[in-house]
């Protein structure tokens, strides 16, 4: 009798988590990590290019794009972030920056995560074509880059998409 | 120093990417280069309609102001708000992200200040403190409020008329409490207050209430007895007025001297012993008048003792009306006594006028009686001594005990009424050998006539010897 009641649990969440605090909270993190590579110039060099978006953000032109292209662009620039991150990961040797590194590099899987739940999968296969990217060699450059890019697109997104039920505070 | 200042139009800025900001001189000299965030150096503008109101406490505020208006901006601003009262320091500071605050606890009847300033609160973007908005003052409330103060009033007012109309309604019931009634005795005395003006004295004395006013409070348990007469009482002189014995005597001398008139001759000669009393008036209060104790003078019969005409073998007399006028008699005197009235008077002179000398006096008597001439009465004089001896009454013609011893005098001691006078005795004495009345008879031994009860009779015989 007890097994009748239990019924088969979905796969995938109930409902995507849209809470800008969980970003900000992802945002102050990243800025942790900025503020730690702040001085370290030569010890933050990385082996290897590194591809990375480009994070600038103009209002006026943020909104003339359709919630598609920003998708998009949020999610190849995470893309790319995600990789990077990793790429670096394997190349570091200093415990705290990666300690940084890793957190860092699970706050984008989850953020990537987040928008993929409230995304149409259609815009997934254009990211490789509007995307600019730049390359660095620094860490402290791939943290900025981190920050900037939670900060700006993918805030933005998360606060003007209408699938996702801010629940501000 | 000069200061440059260079805009962009924000169609050309870009926020999140790192900005490259070159400046030179004449293009080729690089004078500074710097790479700067514009979303960390922003300055936005103060807060706009700050409105401050008074709340349901007297002692709170709410503070509203509108945030500015920049579209992506909106969750990215936090504000301060400053409240002060007129005239101090800075109070309270509160730092929220929403655009209303509630300020609590604040003094009664004061005035306050509110100001309110902005600044990007830091996660994306970034800046500096806004200026302060204009601050606006406001009035915290009072305890007193308006409504409370009016529906008190209400209820006390409604309060004072309550009891003004319970004081009205039951001001007989206060007054009584306050000031009692001092009862007044006016219903039990009829006419005591009004028609005497509260004088005790004469209403006792005229109302007709005095006698059942009298029989109220002092009941008499005594009913009235009949006053038995013992004797014709001459008025006693004012010497012997306290004597208490004195209530025995009556005074009945108009009695005796209305009825007959050799009474009145009686009174005569007895006040003046060389008057010839022919007809003289007799005062009824004249005190020299005196009893003549023999039926036998009386005339005609008309007596006192009317219907009881005594003879030696009469029997019906009545003892309540005389008892002591069978003391002296003589069936000879009454014989006499029909026939000759007028030389009666001369016969009480006689013996009135031998009073002084005992001797003369006696033999005179007893001369006329023998001589056939009319009867001398005899008379009764008594005088009565108290207990110690002492002389309480005298007959008016002073006779004095020890002074005439030489005629019969009895000496008699009596306590009031005397139980041992008895009337069915003195009937059977009469009636066998015409004794005297009186049968207590005491005796004094210097009194060779003081007889003894027993020897009444002898007495008596004595006597009567005498007289013949």
């Amino acid at each position: 009798m007890l097994l009748g009641y239990i019924k088969p649990a979905k796969s995938i969440p109930l409902h995507p988590i849209c809470d800008i605090r969980v970003l900000d909270k992802f945002i102050r993190e990243a800025k942790d990590a900025t503020d730690s590579t702040k001085r370290c110039e030569e010890a933050c060099a990385l082996p290897g290019n590194f591809t990375l978006p480009k994070t600038n953000v103009n209002y006026r032109e943020w909104e003339t794009k359709d919630t598609g292209t920003k998708a998009e662009e949020v999610q190849t620039g995470l893309k790319l972030l995600a990789l990077a991150v990793q790429k670096a990961q394997n190349v570091t040797v200093n415990s705290n920056m990666l300690h940084l590194i890793e957190r860092s590099y699970s706050n984008l899987r989850s953020i990537t995560q987040m928008v993929r739940s409230f995304s149409t999968p259609d815009t997934l296969n254009r990211e490789r074509e509007l995307q600019t990217t730049f390359n660095t060699r620094s860490l402290r450059t791939i943290f900025h880059v981190y920050l900037s890019f939670l900060q700006g697109k993918v805030r933005l997104f998360f606060l003007h998409t209408e699938a996702c039920n801010l629940a501000t505070s | 120093m000069s200061r440059y200042i260079c805009t962009f139009p924000t169609r050309d800025v870009s926020l999140f990417a790192p900005l490259e900001i070159e400046v030179s001189l004449n293009s080729s000299v690089i004078m500074s280069r710097q790479d700067i965030y514009i979303n960390y150096v922003v300055i936005l503008d103060p807060p706009s309609n700050v409105t401050v109101q008074r709340t349901e406490k007297p002692n709170q505020l709410h503070v509203q102001w509108s945030a500015p208006q920049l579209k992506h901006l909106e969750n990215s601003i936090m504000y301060e708000v400053s409240i002060s009262s007129v005239g101090s320091s800075v109070q309270k500071v509160e730092t929220i992200k929403k655009t209303e605050c509630i300020f609590a606890k604040l003094k009664l009847q004061t005035e306050y200040l509110v100001s309110v300033r902005a600044k990007p609160d830091g996660v994306s973007i970034d800046g500096y403190w806004t200026i302060w908005s204009k601050p606006v003052s406001a009035m915290t409330g009072s305890d007193l409020d308006p409504l409370i103060l009016s529906l008190s009033l209400a209820l006390i007012m409604i309060a004072m008329l309550l009891f003004l109309t319970m004081l009205m309604t039951r001001r007989r019931v206060i007054k009584e409490k306050i000031w009692p009634l001092v009862p007044s005795p006016e219903n039990m005395f009829d006419g005591l207050f009004t028609v005497y003006r509260g004088n005790f004295q004469e209403w006792l004395g005229r109302s007709s209430a005095h006698i059942l006013w009298n029989l109220q409070f002092f009941s008499s348990e005594e009913p009235a007895t009949a006053l038995e007469i013992m004797s014709e009482i001459k008025t006693f002189p004012p010497d012997l007025a306290k004597v208490k014995h004195q209530e025995i005597f009556l005074d009945e001398q108009s009695f005796l001297v209305s009825r007959s008139d050799p009474f009145k001759l009686q009174g005569g000669p007895l006040m003046d012993e060389g008057k010839q009393p022919a007809g003289a008036q007799v005062a009824p209060n004249n005190r020299e008048v005196y009893v003549v104790l023999n039926q036998n003078f009386l005339p005609g019969g008309t007596s006192l003792f009317d219907a009881h005409r005594l003879t030696p073998g009469s029997n019906d007399v009545s003892d309540e009306e005389m008892p002591l006028q069978l003391l002296f008699e003589s069936p000879r005197t009454s014989s006499r006594w029909d026939r000759s009235p007028a030389g009666e008077e001369d016969s009480f002179r006689d013996a009135s006028m031998s009073r002084q000398s005992s001797v003369s006096r006696q033999s005179s008597l007893s001369s006329g009686i023998e001589q056939g001439s009319p009867v001398t009465p005899a008379h009764f004089d008594y005088a009565k001594y108290g207990p110690g001896g002492q002389l309480l009454y005298l007959s008016p013609r002073g006779f004095k005990l020890e002074r005439n011893r030489n005629h019969p005098y009895l000496h008699m001691s009596d306590s009031g009424v005397s139980a041992d006078f008895s009337i069915m005795d003195f009937q059977s004495r009469r009636n066998t050998a015409d004794t005297g009345i009186y049968t207590n008879l005491c005796r004094r031994e210097d009194l060779p006539e003081c007889l003894q009860a027993s020897n009444s009779e002898s007495l008596t015989n004595h006597l009567r010897s005498n007289l013949s």
